[in-house]
């Protein structure tokens, strides 16, 4: 209704015409509240403020006391107001519109008869959530604080860790109906300024209701909307954020959503924890090397399996043929309808798992283990060869540090099963083919995805599949060409 | 858009090379040249290495001369508006050509070793997939691609040394049996080895750093040089020369003979590690001759051409009905590559006659 | 139109996987995969074949395995006769052992039998080529049914055979290096040779071949012998039956045999040509551990010594013999005839090399050091 009225017009000389505008427009609203007030020197007034998002004893003490107490006021006087009135952030906003808006975002808003500008100041509290650690992004030894859905306490969160003037936040405007603000977090001597614009581009051309999640953001901004795998990094934790800031990246923060974005990223971020990094590098290659098997053995093993199976015998040692024919006799059906009913058993429990309050899952896991295990080895319906494989490539799925890309790879994973029952390895090597072709093209903000390996830039590669020691990692990754490429000068 | 998703590097351009030349040459060529010439391919290789390494530099010597232009601007300025012009056909038709064997010969070695009862036609979708989808993206993406090729060479390296210690390397001696005839004999199967580089004419305007492309050229065949003649040797002194006479794909036949520790048989994986480094030849063929036909034709719309491509493609390689045929029209895809290099270098020695549009790249 | 188009070739990708009937599909449990077969000559040229392949019912508990005879002409028919037969699709692709009587390996047909191996690329090349002293169909059907205390005969006859490799008792001849070495010329094969006794299968030593025929056989201890001058002895645990030196004093013990176990430090085959007559000289280098020797003898530096020598001068007489044995049945495994052709190249195209094998004149220089003795001196 507010849209309808052409409102971005200045406030009229006369006050029950100005309050009319305003009571109308914000009629059948009763979390507003008008406040009328008669001031000394005989004028009326009127406060208004939103009652859940303002703070009543500030209001009180800070803006209507010292209002109530000045002897006159009048277009003179306000030249003086700022001195008289103890309140941090003081506006006098002339136009209806911004000052319908300052009451909407939170501010306590005075008009007055005999004034051509209203008083806005900010006074905002409501209730936001503890800072605690994300639920999905568990660490053990770093920090455990998070993102929370207000922005101010989060740009606060970064500017608490990284103290230096060239942390720079850049504002959009978004949403029709929401009129929510992006905020983009930059280094200015490290981020390149190109890849600002392309962003600056991308977001002003968005034309929607509102983004009611960073998901939203991220499919509507993507360089290949159509692509399985994510192209930004979406996180909770400040230390990634401080990590991607520190490389030149740069972190879109999204009003009342607790997730950042992280652009531009490889294919790489996806598997790296935040426990490679505060732990010694011995351990924490061990772990890289072991989820990047992790990633190849949830991606191919059913696919291998089903195909050897299928179709190259010949490739399995006798002993273990011998014992895998025997087990197999017992299955009615063919390899990949079986690996298809045991891989959808296990996407259910999982699936249900999700949405049962906490105390059912523990339960479910056992009988989810017990049925698809035991007795459905029992009665036939699969062999135990295969329930292990396909258990095994569904853990080796768990290890992902993202939950993005874990959907990613199973998809893959079953597209593999059936080109392999078609194909045999041919349908094991052909998708796997397609899969990085697919990852060749991807480009995140115009940055090729699958760097460091193609295109084959040696010097990254320190950070990828191994975790060189600390005194090694002294240059910036080239994926966001950042303005200088050594780390740590000593003037800072 | 369009202009930046063609052009390559030159370490990028190294592997392009690589992997249109190794490839379907690697397997066959082994038994080809042991009927040819007896044990002594290896040195028939080294020689035609080199040669060719020789024509390498005076194809980058020949582009230079001209700026900016690839093979087909060239042939009209030298020879005239028609005769370059149906002389730039021909290029085309031979890359066309070109794509269309491979693919046959691509399908054929999956049709033999995996999946007997399979119809071609099948096989030859499936596996243009991937081929499809990196051309419609644009050759930088190719060129990216071919850089796996390191990874395969570098498997089959190891192979080489697994089998080490069953080498009888009597079986090479005497070392120079075949003799000049021996070496003048394997012309053919040498050349079509090698054949592959000569893409470096049709492509050379995308390359950036044109400083250092004949660097990488000749890298390139360096690389292809030292693999065949690897390969060879060990082929040789595993088989020796009777054996190899008359087998057919000796390459695999070596990774089916190593018997390893846990899983016995090796040849799947090997097999499953060299299908893409053959798949690579036909993709590197596929991707120029997409990029001639629109550089020539001013193509607009990229969708609908790329399929009519790849059908036409795929259906022009259903066309030789076995296998003896087949060998039939690589002899003609042979002698069509000779021709295309003989052309090149007379257009290296015509641009000092006739300098229209010769100013060196600086 | 572009739409269209796209719709059509969307349809020609996924219409090949809705028809498809999985062509080459090879399903495990509907495979039986054949483990071992037995060749031996029948009247008329036709062959006597015997595949054994494991039984992966569960239902069947009193066999572990099944046998199948058949008499055709060529393998390829046989298995097909078979496949009439049998309870599943019977496929080549596991063979481990292919068993050849020796009548057939006289006969000299190994070679062709074996290019059927070769030409089906799903076939093992990696399967064993052995002549039994015998009936390779008697030695299956007692194998698989009275064979009680064995393992599965499959496996138990690869494992004796992979031991016998590595105690230098036999060779490993494999499909694919028997075919290789067949088709070379001046190199003769050499291939396992088994035969059954009353409760198991022993591997009695080597079959010899000239060209693909078979011609003689030589036994396990020699074989030893003969496998340090074709190949090497290093990684193989070979123990040589000795005899102890009549002057070595003994106080405890009768014994006048030892077995003192032979490790090889190197071989050198030195050829010359003259009066158009192959000289060859073997140098073989030996060092050894006494593995059972009398009590209390070898604690004297001079009892060592003559050990030493009485040891060389033993195995140069039995590596003598062997070679005088395989010249009279002109048998080269050792591979002289190739590197004549290698290094003397006009030579070997000028003469017949079966015949010239048997005129050359061979002798074999051996020396030996021991190095321990065990924990008794």
């Amino acid at each position: 209704m507010v849209e309808d009225k052409n409102l971005n017009i200045n406030l009229f000389n006369d006050y029950e015409k100005n309050f009319s505008i305003i009571d109308d427009t914000l009629k059948d609203c009763p979390d507003i509240i008008r406040r009328k007030v008669i001031l000394n020197s005989g004028k009326k007034g009127c406060f208004f403020f939103v009652q859940g998002l303002c703070d009543i004893d500030l209001f009180q003490r800070d803006f209507m006391t010292p209002l109530l107490n000045l002897k006159k006021l009048d277009n003179d006087e306000v030249k003086y107001l700022p001195n008289k009135i103890p309140v941090a952030g003081l506006t006098f906003p002339l136009v209806i519109d911004s000052l319908i808006q300052d009451i909407l975002a939170g501010n306590a808003v005075f008009i007055c008869d005999g004034l051509t500008c209203a008083i806005s100041c900010t006074l905002k509290k409501y209730e936001k959530r503890n800072i605690k650690e994300p639920e999905g992004e568990k660490s053990i030894r770093g920090d455990h604080d998070g993102f929370i859905e207000d922005m101010a306490t989060n740009i606060a969160t970064i500017r608490r860790k990284l103290k230096t003037p060239n942390l720079k936040f850049k504002d959009f405007n978004v949403g029709a109906i929401s009129h929510q603000i992006i905020s983009v977090a930059y280094l200015d001597n490290l981020a390149s300024p190109s890849l600002l614009q392309i962003i600056a581009d991308k977001i002003n051309q968005i034309d929607t209701d509102s983004l009611i999640a960073i998901g939203y953001l991220e499919q509507i901004i993507a360089d290949h909307p159509n692509s399985i795998f994510p192209q930004y990094l979406a996180t909770e934790r400040p230390d990634k954020v401080i990590a991607g800031l520190l490389e030149g990246k740069f972190v879109i923060m999204l009003q009342e959503t607790s997730f950042v974005m992280i652009a531009p990223v490889t294919y790489h971020a996806f598997t790296q924890a935040p426990e490679d990094y505060t732990t010694h590098w011995v351990g924490a290659t061990y772990l890289r090397l072991l989820r990047t098997i992790a990633t190849l053995i949830a991606l191919f093993l059913p696919g291998i399996y089903i195909a050897l199976l299928s179709y190259h015998y010949y490739m399995i040692p006798l002993p273990l043929l011998v014992s895998l024919a025997q087990s197999r006799t017992k299955v009615p059906f063919p390899p990949v309808i079986e690996a298809f009913l045991v891989e959808f058993m296990i996407e259910m429990v999982r699936e249900a798992s999700i949405r049962l309050p906490s105390f059912i899952t523990a339960s479910i896991s056992i009988v989810g283990g017990l049925v698809i295990g035991q007795t459905a080895i029992q009665a036939g319906v699969a062999s135990d060869l295969m329930v292990i494989i396909i258990a095994a490539s569904a853990i080796a799925g768990f290890t992902m540090p993202t939950y993005d890309l874990g959907i990613s790879i199973r998809l893959v994973k079953y597209v593999v099963m059936i080109c392999a029952s078609i194909f045999g390895i041919l349908g094991v090597v052909v998708p796997m083919v397609t899969l990085v072709a697919h990852l060749l093209v991807l480009e995140s903000l115009g940055e090729p995805y699958f760097q460091p390996i193609a295109p084959f830039k040696f010097g990254d590669l320190k950070d990828t599949y191994i975790r060189a020691p600390i005194r090694y990692l002294k240059k910036r990754p080239d994926i966001a060409k950042p303005k200088d490429q050594e780390r740590g000068k000593k003037n800072g | 858009m369009d202009s930046r998703q063609n052009q390559i590097t030159s370490s990028q351009l190294m592997g392009f090379i690589v992997s249109i030349q190794v490839g379907t040459g690697a397997l066959t060529m082994p038994a080809e040249l042991a009927r040819v010439c007896g044990h002594d391919g290896w040195i028939s290789i080294l020689i035609y290495g080199i040669a060719i390494t020789a024509l390498i530099s005076l194809i980058i010597s020949l582009m230079n001369r001209y700026n900016n232009k690839s093979i087909f601007e060239i042939t009209k300025l030298l020879y005239g508006k028609y005769m370059g012009n149906s002389l730039n056909l021909f290029i085309v038709l031979y890359l066309w050509y070109s794509t269309c064997i491979s693919l046959r010969s691509y399908t054929n070695t999956i049709h033999i070793h995996l999946l007997r009862s399979t119809p071609t036609l099948v096989l030859c979708i499936f596996t243009i997939i991937p081929t499809y989808y990196l051309v419609w993206y644009g050759l930088k993406y190719v060129a990216r691609f071919s850089l796996a090729i390191y990874l395969s060479l570098t498997f089959c390296c190891l192979l080489f040394f697994l089998v080490f210690k069953d080498l009888r390397f009597n079986f090479l001696m005497p070392i120079g049996q075949s003799g000049i005839e021996g070496i003048k004999s394997s012309f053919s199967p040498c050349i079509f080895a090698f054949l592959g580089f000569e893409v470096i004419s049709v492509i050379y305007p995308e390359i950036t750093n044109k400083k250092k492309a004949m660097k990488y050229a000749i890298g390139a065949n360096l690389i292809t040089t030292l693999f065949c003649i690897l390969l060879l040797l060990v082929v040789t002194s595993f088989f020796g020369e009777e054996m190899l006479k008359k087998s057919l794909y000796p390459t695999i036949t070596l990774a089916r003979a190593y018997r390893a520790p846990i899983i016995e048989r090796m040849d799947i994986l090997f097999i499953a590690m060299w299908l893409p480094v053959i798949a690579m030849t036909t993709r590197g063929y596929f991707c120029v001759t997409y990029y001639s036909i629109n550089k020539l034709l001013n193509l607009k719309k990229k969708g609908v051409y790329l399929l009519v491509f790849t059908t036409i493609t795929i259906l022009l390689s259903n066309l030789p009905k076995s296998i003896s045929r087949i060998s039939n029209y690589t002899n003609v895809m042979m002698i069509a590559g000779t021709s295309f290099l003989m052309l090149l270098v007379i257009s290296y020695l015509f641009s000092f006659v006739r300098r229209k549009g010769v100013k060196p790249h600086v | 139109m572009c739409k269209q188009i796209k719709k059509i070739f969307v349809l020609v990708i996924v219409i090949p996987f809705i028809f498809c009937g999985c062509w080459d599909q090879v399903l495990v449990e509907k495979t039986g995969f054949m483990t071992i077969v037995g060749i031996e000559p029948a009247p008329q040229g036709n062959l006597k074949l015997t595949y054994a392949m494991p039984v992966i019912d569960p239902d069947v508990t009193k066999v572990k395995g099944e046998i199948f005879d058949i008499e055709a002409n060529l393998t390829r028919i046989a298995r097909d006769n078979v496949n009439r037969r049998s309870g599943k699709n019977m496929l080549a692709g596991k063979i481990q052992l292919v068993l050849y009587s020796k009548e057939l390996a006289g006969q000299g047909r190994i070679a062709d039998i074996n290019s059927i191996f070769e030409r089906d690329p799903s076939d093992a090349i990696l399967a064993w080529v052995v002549v039994v002293d015998g009936s390779p169909r008697g030695l299956i059907h007692q194998t698989e049914e009275n064979f009680t205390d064995k393992p599965r005969p499959a496996l138990y006859l690869n494992e004796i055979l992979e031991r016998a490799v590595s105690t230098a008792s036999t060779y490993e001849s494999r499909i694919y290096s028997y075919d290789l070495i067949s088709m070379a010329p001046g190199i003769d094969n050499i291939a396992p040779l088994i035969k059954i006794t009353d409760k198991s299968v022993e591997v009695k030593g080597s079959a010899l071949f000239s060209n693909k025929k078979m011609v003689g056989t030589i036994n396990a201890q020699d074989n030893g012998l003969l496998m340090a001058m074709m190949k090497t002895l290093k990684n193989k645990k070979y123990t040589y039956n000795a005899s102890i030196p009549s002057e070595a004093y003994e106080a405890y013990s009768e014994k006048q045999t030892s077995a003192i176990q032979l490790n090889q430090n190197s071989k050198k085959i030195n050829i010359s040509i003259q009066n158009n007559k192959p000289i060859v000289d073997i140098y073989l280098d030996f060092s050894g551990y006494a593995d059972e020797y009398k009590w209390d003898n070898l604690n004297d530096e001079k009892e060592i010594k003559k050990l030493n020598e009485h040891l060389e001068k033993e195995i140069q007489e039995d590596c003598q013999r062997i070679i005088g044995y395989m010249q009279s049945i002109e048998s080269d495994p050792i591979g002289i005839g190739d590197m004549i052709r290698a290094k003397n190249n006009s030579y070997f195209k000028k003469v017949e090399w079966q015949k010239a094998y048997k005129g050359a004149i061979i002798s074999v220089h051996v020396k030996f050091n021991l190095i321990e003795y065990g924990d008794i001196q």
